[in-house]
């Protein structure tokens, strides 16, 4: 057999200044027709870059340095002009992470799509039309005649990655390179559009190359499997052999910090130095935070069928325990923390702080001490930290501001392990797991009662991950601290929550401890996001085939805000509001049919 | 590289100014005219305001490197203190423009809604009508002066300034290092001159140095149509105006003010140039929006 890709002891590297950086050194590796290959690796190892000589495209200032990229026998450096736009038209297509910003935001999908299959001549509109449809079809797009005529921004960001993956097909290509296709998206989705790659993938009979940080997706999708650290391959072969039996131990590292739904507790860290901690959820402990019947509506005027963003929300904080509030994207969670920090207004529910404070609906109005106790920690490392001002400065800020006493940036640094040598740095030259913890240490130096974390951890790679979740686990313990952690990914929450709010549009469908959620019962929501959840070691052939909806834009009017979805519907679901139905002491759910049964 | 590298910070730029030839070039005839005119007391050897009725109309020679004008006025003391009284204007103007269009611009950003609405409006109405109409109003009904002529000048200039410096802090605002100032409980001036203006700071220097250049090219303009300096001030764009209907006679009196406006403004624009790419500004972008 043939290799349809065949790389050769393949170097790139840039020079900086006088210095020459190897992004990629000795990179061997070999893909048959048909074979689906996995890059891992943490950020920083090269894996994208690696992924994108397959096309011949490297950044402006890289270079080869040695060895060679052959595709189909051809030498793809070789290529210039427009043999390389032919080879690139024709012979292998990327899907970027992020399609819905790789589309034209002002052409029609139609249009798009025709753009990628100019070469084959399609004289007339109707050919070109019926090709586009067919094309819609194959990546399953709902409704792909009437999709045609629209443009990208009136997609969902699932939709516009199967038109994304629809435009790369359109070329038939022999080599469809797959940049974190599904990782800007919710758990069902995900599940979807990889499994229309893989249908796709055995149809065509294409090779595939998929770049993913996710262990789970790769062992869902791959063939073979090359993992990469610094710019080498530390270990590659069969997908089952590598990930069962991992010779290196960087890959036995990388596997046992994944956090899995089926493992409970923080996952030992890469070097293995920190073991699997499992957390022990506080007892009798005072409420820092009660929301009540809280609403939020962002519609300027009311729109018929539909409800409010947020509607009813309950929830508690006790000291000391950590409450995952969990949700798709567009479930309302980052918009609960901002009415809680008092940055969105909120209209209707109270909101309760330590038992006795009633906290006032924007920052202007609360005193010192309720802005002091109440903090924020930010998803983004990057964006959280101004740029132009030293960790010093950040951390130093709130202890002014807040007056506390007995308290240095030092101390709070080495808090959240950072040696004081870190305080005159700029967020610039901190690594991305750093500028997280300079962004712990600034909401803890105001001696908090509550944390507010919004998906801390979600851009972070997953040993920056553990270590930050091992942080969160021990501030909280030692401060007596509570924390609303806000996040989507399931597993995540599995190892740190020791509470769990499920939210789906902007409505509480389900809420007890991390046992009762993950456990036999529960709402059907929270049911499908459970199965949708990819991990490493699944029985993946044996899974139900994904299902294809996606979230409504916005929340019905009346009735379950779930019922448009949901397999157990009646009629009665579609009008009257779900009641809330314990299913033990800390265990409630929103639902009218699984309640009934109980 | 972490204190090492801050240390580089300035330098860095200058370095990149220095490598483009034009940016250089024009850094050094700002340069220039500025001792010029710092020196002015030193290198004139004549009062410039003050007439001598013995030596008028002179040739170039002698006493009177560049010759008299018509009121017997040393046509090089007169072109030396004319840069002064060029720079000390158009700067102060500048600075006015925009150190107010700064602070409107972070105001408007910061909060928004009907302020924001009613400031944007005012401008688009005042960008609307021709900047020499609306200054041509402004000199009509306050008189002419140097004051007038700032005030003029703030008027006309400030609007643009506040455009492009509004879209730049509405870029740094949603961050989130801005909004965990906001949920800390900090004033409107602390985050925009802490958390806000260093991240703006690029955009506002290339805004300076590039309205300086313009603010310079009107104030003379205005001289010369008589609206500007009143006479006998030493004003390049007075100069050309009171000789140029005696250019066969005494060309150099028309002459140097005109090769000294056009040096200083043609080294402003360079620099401004290479201010803005050595900092990364898009200047493109920014005269479009």
């Amino acid at each position: 057999m043939t290799a349809v890709v065949e790389i050769k002891d393949l170097g790139v590297s840039y020079t900086s200044g006088d210095r020459r950086v190897d992004v990629l050194s000795e990179v061997t590796l070999r893909l048959e027709r048909g074979d689906v290959l996995g890059l891992v690796g943490e950020s920083g190892s090269g894996k994208s870059t690696l992924a994108g000589t397959l096309l011949a495209s490297l950044r402006t200032s890289s270079f080869i340095s040695s060895g060679t990229v052959t595709v189909e026998g051809q030498d793809v450096f070789q290529l210039q002009g427009r043999k390389l736009r032919e080879f690139r038209a024709t012979r292998v297509a990327l899907v970027p992470q992020n399609a819905g910003a790789a589309l034209t935001p002002t052409m029609k999908i139609v249009d798009q799509l025709a753009e990628a299959f100019a070469k084959e001549g399609l004289a007339s509109r109707q050919e070109r039309r019926a090709r586009a449809e067919e094309l819609l079809k194959t990546v399953r797009l709902p409704n792909p005649a009437a999709a045609l005529d629209r443009y990208p921004h009136q997609f969902s960001g699932g939709q516009q990655q199967r038109i994304g993956i629809a435009m790369a097909l359109a070329a038939r290509p022999s080599v469809l390179v797959l940049d974190e296709p599904t990782t800007g998206l919710d758990v069902v989705t995900q599940a979807a559009i990889l499994d229309t790659l893989s249908r796709l993938q055995r149809e065509l009979g294409m090779s595939m190359v998929l770049v993913s940080h996710d262990l789970g997706v790769i062992d869902r999708m791959c063939t073979h499997i090359a993992v990469l650290r610094d710019g080498r391959i530390v270990e590659s072969g069969p997908t089952r052999t590598v990930l069962s039996e991992p010779a290196h131990a960087y890959t036995r590292g990388l596997i046992a910090s994944v956090p899995r739904i089926a493992v409970p507790g923080i996952p030992p860290s890469i070097d293995g130095t920190d073991a699997l901690t499992v957390r022990e959820a506080p007892t009798g402990t005072a409420k820092v935070l009660e929301v009540r019947d809280l609403t939020v509506d962002y519609r300027h005027k009311h729109v018929p069928g539909t409800g409010p963003t947020v509607h009813g929300v309950e929830l508690d904080v006790h000291a000391g325990e950590i409450v995952a509030l969990v949700g798709e994207s567009g479930s309302g969670k980052s918009t609960i923390a901002n009415v809680i920090a008092g940055l969105q207004r909120r209209e209707a529910g109270t909101l309760t702080l330590s038992g006795a404070t009633t906290l006032e609906p924007t920052v202007a109005r609360r005193t010192k001490p309720v802005r002091q106790a109440v903090q924020f920690i930010f998803q983004n490392a990057d964006t959280s930290l101004n740029p132009r001002r030293t960790v010093r400065n950040a951390v130093d800020r709130p202890l002014r501001l807040f007056d506390v006493r007995g308290r240095s940036v030092e101390k709070t640094l080495a808090e959240v392990d950072l040696d004081g040598g870190f305080a005159e740095r700029l967020p610039g030259q901190l690594s991305g797991g750093q500028r997280q913890r300079v962004g712990i240490a600034r909401a803890m130096a105001a001696e908090p009662t509550l944390v507010l974390a919004d998906e801390i951890v979600s851009a972070l790679d997953v040993s920056v991950q553990s270590s930050i979740l091992r942080l969160m686990d021990r501030l909280s313990r030692e401060k007596g601290l509570g924390v609303l952690f806000i996040t989507h990914d399931l597993a995540v929450v599995r190892a740190v929550a020791d509470r769990i709010v499920v939210l789906y549009l902007g409505r509480v469908v389900e809420q007890g401890r991390v046992d009762d959620i993950f456990g036999e019962v529960g709402h059907p929501y929270t049911r499908i996001l459970l199965d949708a959840v990819i991990e490493l070691g699944d029985d993946h052939d044996a899974a139900a085939p994904a299902r294809q909806d996606e979230i409504p834009d916005a929340p019905p009017e009346h009735g379950c805000a779930f019922a448009s979805r949901c397999p157990l519907v009646r009629d009665v679901c579609r009008v009257e509001t779900p009641p809330v139905v314990p299913l033990s002491p800390t265990h409630t759910i929103h639902c009218h049919v699984v309640g009934a049964e109980q | 590289m972490t204190a090492t590298a801050r240390r580089r910070g300035l330098p860095r730029v200058v370095r990149s100014i220095l490598r483009s030839r034009s940016a250089t070039i024009g850094f050094g005839l700002v340069l220039l005219h500025v001792l010029l005119a710092l020196l002015a007391p030193v290198l004139a050897q004549h009062d410039p305001v003050v007439n001598d009725p013995n030596a008028v109309l002179q040739l170039p020679g002698g006493a009177y490197p560049l010759g008299t004008d018509t009121l017997g006025r040393d046509i090089l003391s007169r072109t030396l203190y004319g840069g002064r009284y060029a720079l000390t204007t158009s700067l102060t103007a500048t600075a006015i423009v925009v150190l107010l269009g700064t602070v409107i611009a972070g105001l408007a950003a910061f909060y928004g809604g009907w302020l924001d609405d009613l400031i944007t409006r005012v401008l688009d109405s005042v960008l609307a009508v021709p900047a020499i109409l609306s200054l041509l109003v402004v000199v009509t009904v306050f008189g002419s002066g140097t004051w007038v002529l700032i005030m003029a000048i703030v008027v006309v200039y400030t609007g643009g300034v506040i455009r492009i410096v509004r879209a730049a802090a509405m870029d740094v605002l949603p961050r989130d290092y801005v909004t965990a100032a906001r949920a800390r409980g900090e004033g409107v001036w602390y985050i925009l001159a802490r958390e806000v203006l260093p991240n703006i700071l690029d955009v506002v220097l290339v805004e300076f140095a590039m309205r300086a250049s313009w603010v310079l090219l009107l104030i003379s303009s205005l001289s010369f149509l008589g609206f500007g300096a009143n006479p006998p001030t030493p004003d390049w764009g007075l100069m050309v105006a009171e000789n140029r209907s005696l250019m066969a006679l005494v060309p150099l009196a028309t002459v140097a003010p005109m090769v000294s406006l056009a040096t200083l403004i043609v080294g402003l624009n360079l620099a401004s140039d290479g201010l803005a790419k050595s900092l990364g500004v898009d200047r493109m972008k920014e005269i479009v929006g």
